[in-house]
């Protein structure tokens, strides 16, 4: 139906280049990410989409249509926003009415008092009310209806305002931190909601957010931005196992992947913590940056000799089904995070020291200017630590 | 400690009820001569309400009526006065027709310029802002002769664009709005263009509902300063009785050298005052219950 391709979209705000030549593609009826650290320009890029900001260079295209220049509510998308931006004196049905008043109905149509006993106008209300009744049924808010946002919780506000951009059964929904000012809870529970949402509509979703664990959780594909340009774009678990370089891999997962210094001898083999990895990369000596996640670690029975560590203790972080133990390196001089079951690390205490082993998946070469270097032989020559 | 505490807490009232005495006693004046008999305004008897014993109007006895024709309860001769010596009810009605239009004037100029001076980006927007704190500054007494010189020369003097046309830019009200608007979040009215509304629908059907406590408060400002001005329909209003506001009123009772008029001076002040009042209280409870922003953040 209608694909969205962004080419070479740059803006700038007085000087300060915010989006430096974003290409993008979204493709129809996915739930497409944009996560990034605040201030990367992830709202700066959806606003452009929306219409509500103008590019400084580049084009939009929505479907066959090149929408610059088109006025934001001509471009048949709906936005929904952190802040939720509910008309404040209107009711919920009133603000649900509003797009969809404004889209249908002539200009005479829409006078007060006067404008519904035009000729049409009845017929086009009873339509209008309809949608917005087929809106809040599925979304589960028809006893709120006749409420003003005032009287709403946080959850209904925000589901309000989902049913505003619904009705207009646009051809994508754009939405900005929708769930941030939401409890955890909701927040969690919401996640679902949306990916069920997405599901049911078919339709495009364009989703902004923060917050890494939300885009690894809903989306059909995600876009890594950092300071205006995107680092990466694939599927949530390609870019969690296959990070393109090191400030995606940074960003992307919790607890944060452990990131050590490593080295290259002369023939590519990578060295960490003195020892070998029996892999290698074809680029020059230099210092690299070896990524394992927490989970690629272990410290249980790890015999001796086979660890490529030992660390001591310093704290725990208990999640209930997982352990994540923090453990120092070189007193102090680095740190990890190692994910471990309860059970293994019950007989832990602070300050003792263990035997850090690799679990399972390889480890992640960085190279000095945080670039993936890829491993040449992979996986053949791969140590299989128990 | 706690006696320390009372004797503050005394001291605080004792400052507050000698500040209200001193506001109040105008007022307490004002009421209490628009009751009394001339007598009793010259010796300063009867308390508050005066006795309220018959009086006779000599000026009716002059004029050839009965002695018990013109004999009246004071209050009853100081109101009806009010209304008989001077058009008083055509001066309200211009007072209403002057200072309504001159709000809501001020409020279709006002409203616009202060959402683009908020929300709209645009070169020069420091500097217009910077024009209308300028403006803040100018007295109207300043202004007031070269103002009366530009109406002659088109003509308008002794009319009611005459009273109007000068006040129906507010920079206050600007200034005023423009402040409130700031604290709208950019959200709703990005969402009102996603909505479909042009920048004017925003304005009206956005800004403006959620405004009402801001668009009150400036409300009473304009309506009491308009309503209670001498000073310039003094200047513009010279010749027509007809286009007199309600204080140009209250002058046709000065200069009664016997100064037996007091009494229908104070009616007419009270009269006067009354509709601001009684709008005031009903405006008040809007005031604290206005429409929050709530509903947005
Ligand atoms: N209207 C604006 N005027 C000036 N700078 C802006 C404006 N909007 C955004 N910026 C700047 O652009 C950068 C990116 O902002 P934004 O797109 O909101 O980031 P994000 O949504 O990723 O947190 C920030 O540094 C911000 O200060
Ligand atoms: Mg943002």
């Amino acid at each position: 139906m209608a694909n969205i391709v962004l080419s070479r979209i740059e803006k700038s705000f007085s000087q300060e280049k915010v989006l430096k030549g974003i290409d993008l593609e979204i493709r129809d009826g996915e739930f497409l990410t944009l996560v990034g650290p605040s201030g990367c320009g992830k709202s700066t890029l959806l606003r452009i989409i929306a219409g509500l900001e103008a590019q400084n260079s580049g084009t939009v295209r929505i479907g066959e249509r090149l929408v610059d220049g088109v006025r934001a509510s001509d471009r048949d998308l709906a936005m929904v926003f952190q802040s939720y931006a509910l008309y404040p004196h209107l009711t919920v049905k009133e603000n649900m009415m509003t797009p969809l008043r404004l889209r249908d109905l002539s200009v005479a149509q829409r006078l007060p008092l006067l404008g519904r006993f035009l000729p049409g106008a009845a017929g086009k209300m009873k339509t209008m009310s309809q949608a917005v009744a087929e809106t809040a049924e599925v979304l589960k808010i028809e006893p709120l209806l006749a409420r003003k946002p005032g009287q709403l919780s946080g959850g209904q506000r925000q589901r309000a305002a989902l049913g505003r951009a619904m009705v207009r059964r646009p051809v994508a929904f754009l939405m900005d931190e929708p769930l941030s000012n939401l409890d955890a809870a909701l927040r969690v529970h919401m996640r679902t909601e949306l990916s069920d949402l997405h599901r049911r509509l078919a339709s495009t979703f364009i989703y902004v957010t923060h917050d890494q664990a939300e885009a690894l959780t809903m989306s059909t594909r995600m876009a890594v931005m950092m300071g205006g340009e995107i680092l990466q774009l694939d599927t949530p678990s390609r870019i969690y196992a296959n990070p393109a370089n090191r400030r995606v891999a940074e960003f992307v997962g919790s607890p944060k992947i452990n990131l050590l210094k490593g080295g290259l001898d002369s023939s590519g083999r990578v060295t960490l913590f003195g020892k070998n990895l029996e892999r290698s990369v074809s680029a020059a000596p230099q210092e690299i940056t070896v990524g394992l996640r927490p989970e690629h670690l272990t410290i249980a029975g790890v015999a001796e000799g086979e660890e490529i560590v030992t660390a001591d203790v310093r704290s725990f972080e208990n999640l209930g089904s997982d352990i994540f133990l923090h453990l120092s390196v070189n007193d102090g001089r680095e740190t990890l995070t190692v994910r471990s079951d309860p059970d293994a690390a019950a007989h832990l205490a602070m300050g003792d020291r263990v035997r850090v082993g690799q679990r399972r998946g390889a480890a992640m070469i960085f190279d000095h200017a945080g670039e993936r270097l890829h491993f040449e032989e992979p996986l053949n020559v791969a140590r299989e630590v128990a | 400690m706690i006696q320390a505490h009372h004797i503050g807490e005394g001291w605080k009232h004792l400052v507050l009820i000698l500040g209200a005495i001193i506001v109040i006693l105008p007022f307490y004046v004002m009421l209490s001569y628009s009751f009394k008999s001339p007598g009793e305004i010259d010796r300063n008897e009867g308390g508050f309400f005066g006795a309220q014993e018959l009086m006779v109007d000599e000026r009716c006895v002059v004029v050839g009526g009965s002695r018990e024709d013109c004999s009246f309860l004071p209050v009853v001769f100081n109101y009806s006065k009010a209304f008989s010596e001077a058009p008083l009810l055509r001066y309200l009605f211009n007072g209403v027709v002057v200072t309504l239009s001159i709000f809501l004037i001020q409020v279709i100029v006002a409203l616009p310029c202060a959402y683009a001076l908020a929300k709209l980006r645009f070169k020069g927007r420091e500097f217009v802002f910077g024009m209308v704190l300028f403006c803040l500054l100018i007295p109207v007494h300043a202004i007031a002769l070269p103002l009366y010189i530009m109406l002659a020369k088109v003509g308008l003097t002794n009319s009611y664009a005459a009273l109007i046309i000068p006040w129906t830019i507010s920079v206050f009200g600007i200034f005023l709005m423009r402040q409130f608007f700031m604290t709208v979040p950019d959200d709703l009215i990005d969402a009102a263009r996603m909505d479909g509304m042009s920048e004017l629908s925003i304005v009206w059907k956005v800004m403006l509902p959620t405004a009402v406590p801001a668009l009150l408060a400036f409300a009473i400002f304009s309506v009491v300063a308009h309503w209670n001005d001498y000073f310039w329909p003094r200047i513009v209003i010279t010749g027509n009785r007809d286009l007199f506001t309600p204080p140009l009123g209250l002058r046709e009772f000065k200069g009664d050298a016997d100064g037996s008029f007091y009494g229908p001076m104070m009616a007419t002040a009270t009269i006067i005052v009354t509709p601001l009042i009684v709008a005031f209280m009903l405006a008040q409870r809007r005031f604290i219950e206005g429409i929050t922003l709530s509903g947005m953040k």
